[in-house]
């Protein structure tokens, strides 16, 4: 097993999951980032978002494209409902931000059961987003989709980085993110920029579920796609610091890389306990460097 | 003044309070006499719900923090023993203790990273160990049984001199335990280590300056909160004789969240009332579809924070003190409530009597 073919699919392999989960942590941080809150539903809101896909392509035949275009813009609006309709109303709730953890996991078992519901538990196969071409480049097989994954996450970051560093509407997400008081008192619209910003994790999770999907042989995919999806991001967003976009990106991709060498070159380890890796990772870090690798240190007042 | 002063209030309330428990008491040694063997496991299931959910009420009533990874200890509860019995040939209470013990261990060594942070950190940790612990068990299949299951050939049987059937038997086991335990945590919440945890969740800072060892009491309640995990883990081996990865996995844990919650995690009666809530609940629906169950607990969850956030069991009270509010001050004006109660106070378990409060009154 160490020949240099295998050690470059290994890593590509890693980027491809990386991206995913660099995907899934950008829609975490940026809840975090507006709201100062952990979705725990995040993942399984974006599990929906995959079905809704699935829905537009396969039942009611829109192209692959399309209909994730389609599901993105959905998956917008469900997440400003969800913001505006339960977690608004608990956001001032005298225990804090416990309220929101519990309220986030009660839409964790909603969205996972009403998948159930809606779709069963069986699974079904999504099209293929990207072409079916595998590059052979010195015996390493490169797939469109590996290279579509990546290529995907850039356009991401690029319209991120451009709405926030670069409009209106972005400034104002970035003043409530640092202070909301100070925000409402210069007629920012807190609210509406709460909405949008969960409204915007909500559409950049859709992107994360599809390449998910994409990511596994064959395609297929169940109301359980994203549990373990929901642990690496989770890794990847301590990692690189909750309030850290940068760091959600960079933390993804170690920790996809990571957990394909865990996964291919220690023996114990395999495809079974690959998502301890993860977990391992999540205690490390809270542990030794709470903050991240680009975090900022939250300083107590007393 | 009159005769009937002599009786003060507190008494009154404490006697009123004894002749309940009484009546309890009696209802919950009837159960097994009167029922069908199957009825009287779905009380024995009722019970193992609540123990676990016992752990996690203390748990969030104390350190103000969640597990989502509840359903973990009451896994390495469950294989501790069954392993321990099936393939070591050790007795059910021995293999018990070993249960109980290494969910503590697993619970300490889990709630360490609380030391460093407070808020969301040790939910995102346990969400961790609920995902991780079915893959630790599909992993090591040869000794676990992986998604398979693992049966223990052992019976539970009730001894000779008891002169019971089995499934009376492990009732009356359950019972006991869940006795045992609801009394256990009553009297820590009252002791010093339960002032000690109060303080630490209310003001971490301030407990510290006055001398609490925080840290130490922080990995203490996680530990414990696993320990009744564990247990109820262990006992449900008892009943089933069976264990399989798919049963511990993080939906287990929601559940036993979902259950903390409904019962309301302000008092020691919640997790009971909450089990038996969602026992029946689930069964309800679960003739229809599973995964409508999950739909509505996943909303009931959301509308009990939203609404109610101490659950069934503070709503009760707080309805009851109304109540009680009213009813004396129609009989005379200017006599207040003596628990303190009453639609304006406070209701009787806030944090001054060292109560867990949980969501109801959370750190400003």
């Amino acid at each position: 097993v160490d020949d240099i073919p295998f050690f470059f699919d290994t890593l590509l392999q890693g980027i491809k999951f990386g991206s995913v989960y660099a995907s899934l942590a950008l829609a975490i941080v940026i809840v975090y980032r507006t709201s100062g809150l952990l979705n725990f539903a995040q993942g399984e809101m974006a599990m929906f978002s995959v079905f809704l896909t699935w829905q537009f392509a396969a039942v009611w035949g829109l192209p692959i494209g399309l209909a994730w275009l389609a599901a993105i813009a959905c998956s917008f609006v469900m997440g400003a409902v969800i913001e505006r309709l339960v977690i608004r109303p608990v956001s001032d709730h005298p225990a804090g931000p416990l309220a929101v953890v519990i309220v986030s996991i009660g839409l964790f078992l909603g969205f996972n059961g009403l998948a159930g519901y809606l779709w069963g538990r069986t699974g079904e196969v999504l099209p293929n987003p990207f072409p079916a071409t595998t590059w052979d480049i010195g015996g390493v097989a490169v797939t469109a989709t590996i290279v579509g994954s990546v290529l995907v996450l850039a356009v991401e970051v690029v319209a991120l980085w451009f709405l926030f560093q670069k409009t209106k509407l972005g400034l104002g997400m970035r003043a409530v993110a640092s202070s909301k008081e100070s925000s409402r008192l210069a007629g920012v619209r807190v609210g509406t920029m709460l909405l949008v910003g969960w409204g915007l994790a909500a559409a950049v999770g859709t992107v994360a579920g599809v390449l998910q999907a994409a990511s596994i042989p064959g395609n297929a995919f169940d109301p359980n796609l994203m549990v373990g999806t929901l642990v690496y991001a989770f890794a990847a967003a301590t990692l690189g610091g909750f309030d850290s976009p940068v760091g959600a990106v960079v933390g993804g991709l170690v920790v996809g890389i990571t957990r394909m060498f865990a996964q291919q070159y220690v023996g114990w380890i395999g495809s079974d306990l690959a998502v301890a890796s993860a977990f391992a990772l999540i205690l490390v870090v809270l542990l030794v460097r709470p903050q991240g690798l680009f975090g900022r240190v939250e300083v107590t007042r007393v | 003044m009159s005769g009937e002063r002599s009786l003060t209030p507190e008494w009154r309330s404490r006697l009123v309070k004894g002749g309940w428990l009484t009546a309890l008491l009696v209802v919950v040694v009837l159960i097994p006499q009167s029922l069908e063997p199957i009825e009287v496991l779905n009380f024995v299931d009722i019970m193992i719900l609540a123990l676990a959910a016992l752990g996690l009420a203390l748990l969030v009533g104390f350190s103000g923090q969640v597990s989502i990874g509840h359903g973990a200890f009451m896994g390495i509860g469950a294989y501790t023993t069954a392993i321990l019995v099936a393939d070591h040939g050790w007795s059910w209470p021995l293999a018990t203790l070993a249960a109980v013990v290494a969910s503590f261990a697993a619970g300490a060594i889990v709630g360490l990273p609380a030391l460093r942070i407070r808020g969301t950190a040790l939910a995102l940790a346990t969400l961790g160990l609920a995902v991780v612990f079915p893959q630790v068990i599909r992993r090591y299949r040869d000794v676990t049984g992986g998604s398979q299951g693992k049966r223990v050939p052992t019976r539970f049987e009730a001894p000779d001199w008891t002169d019971m059937a089995n499934d009376q038997w492990l009732y009356y086991v359950t019972a006991a335990l869940l006795g045992f335990s609801l009394l256990l945590v009553r009297n820590l919440v009252r002791s010093r280590v339960g002032r000690g945890l109060v303080a630490i969740r209310d003001n971490e800072v301030a407990a510290e300056t006055m001398g609490v060892r925080v840290a130490a009491y922080k990995v203490l309640v996680f530990g414990l909160s696993a320990l009744f995990a564990g247990l109820a883990g262990s006992v449900s081996v008892f009943r089933t004789r069976f264990v399989a990865a798919g049963d511990y996995d993080i939906v287990l844990s929601i559940e036993l969240l979902v259950i903390a919650f409904v019962g309301g995690i302000a008092t020691i009666a919640g997790p009971v009332v909450g089990a038996l809530a969602f026992h029946e609940v689930r069964d309800l629906i679960q003739d229809r579809s599973t995964e409508l169950a999950a739909v509505v607990f996943g909303i009931v969850l959301i509308l009990l924070v939203l609404a109610m956030p101490d659950g069934l069991v503070g709503g009760a009270k707080r309805f009851w003190a109304q109540v009680r509010f009213r009813w004396t001050s129609m009989r005379g004006a200017g006599e207040t409530d003596p628990a303190g109660g009453g639609p304006l106070g406070p209701p009787d378990d806030v944090t001054t009597d060292g109560e867990p409060s949980g969501l109801s009154s959370g750190p400003p």
